[in-house]
């Protein structure tokens, strides 16, 4: 009964903990390709205001 | 001219959002937390006289519940802002704490049915909580379906901070739920004050403590990602209309070769 109990409560924190971490992985990781993204299209307008005729 | 001269709507774009003091005191305080509130959990506290051992599954799903409740909080007082100031900084606050609110809810529901399970024998029942919880989890998955069909940015805004705040108004009931209707989900122990051992209310506070820290973390963290999409969308725009301005400049020169 007790080893039952027990299983239920390493699912629960399991899927606490993982579910958790990984959004959290999930979301910092997307912060770096969108930063990415926006540099390179920073990098991209800069080109173009420098070849521009002024 | 360099990078750091560009701006849009009288900001800095591409400013990096640098993790500071805060950012290492949070971290620093969670990492020092969770393994007091996991030893708390699982060491410190007694066993309950009835449910035995799964009981302490309560401690997390308790903290997420509360946690959740603040999320969609956040999303009230961020619409709200929204609406009064036009700040598309509060609408980026709200639709973070609302996807972190559906996230904790979602956990919420987990944990309630493995609970239930252990202690009930089934793994879902239509209890007033249950369903309110339920209910409330749909309101705020349709607020974030809602802006994915919205291709009006300002449009998009205005109609998800009204949703986000008549959206809260399930929140009060889920709380009272199991005081309004017949319910089997247990009652509030710690705000009636009665039902806990100094030893299992101290880790209930630490345990809460930890997730809070976990939840500011991960807030900030999905707050900063919506400022980086936002940002690369103007940016986006700005190439678009760039674009247009010198197809616009290449017609009349084009037509004046030609004659």
């Amino acid at each position: 009964m007790i080893a039952e109990e027990l299983v239920f409560l390493m699912i629960g924190y399991g899927v606490i903990w993982v579910v958790l971490f990984g959004y959290l992985v999930y979301v910092t990781g997307r912060i770096h390709s969108v930063r990415d993204a926006v540099n390179d299209l920073r990098h991209e307008l800069n080109a173009d205001r420098d070849q521009a005729p002024s | 001219m360099g990078l750091a001269g560009l701006t849009l709507h009288g900001r800095q774009i591409g400013r990096p959002a640098v993790f500071g003091w805060r950012g290492l005191i949070a971290y620093t305080t969670l990492l020092g937390l969770m393994p007091v509130a996991l030893y708390m959990i699982f060491l410190f506290a007694p066993p309950e006289q009835r449910q035995g051992e799964v009981y302490r599954i309560l401690y997390g799903h308790v903290s997420v519940a509360w946690l959740a409740f603040l999320a969609f909080g956040i999303v009230v007082i961020g619409s709200v802002m929204h609406l009064w100031r036009r700040d598309s900084r509060w609408d980026s606050a709200a639709v973070a704490a609302a996807e972190i609110g559906v996230l904790f809810t979602t956990l919420t529901l987990a944990t309630g049915t493995i609970w239930g399970r252990s202690v009930w024998g089934v793994w879902w029942t239509w209890d007033p909580r249950l369903t309110t919880t339920l209910v409330l989890w749909f309101i705020y998955v349709a607020y974030l379906v809602l802006r994915m069909y919205i291709d009006d940015v300002t449009l998009r805004r205005r109609v998800a901070a009204i949703f986000g705040i008549f959206g809260f108004v399930d929140v009060p009931i889920v709380w009272f739920s199991v005081q309004w209707w017949r319910s089997l989900h247990p009652v509030q122990t710690i705000t009636d004050g009665e039902g806990l051992s100094p030893k299992m209310l101290a880790t209930m506070l630490i345990t809460l403590a930890a997730f809070t820290i976990f939840f500011l973390v991960v807030l900030r963290q999905r707050y900063l990602l919506e400022r980086a999409s936002e940002e690369s969308a103007d940016l986006h725009a700005m190439v678009r209309n760039r674009i247009d301005d010198e197809r616009q400049a290449a017609i009349p020169s084009a037509t004046g070769a030609k004659t």
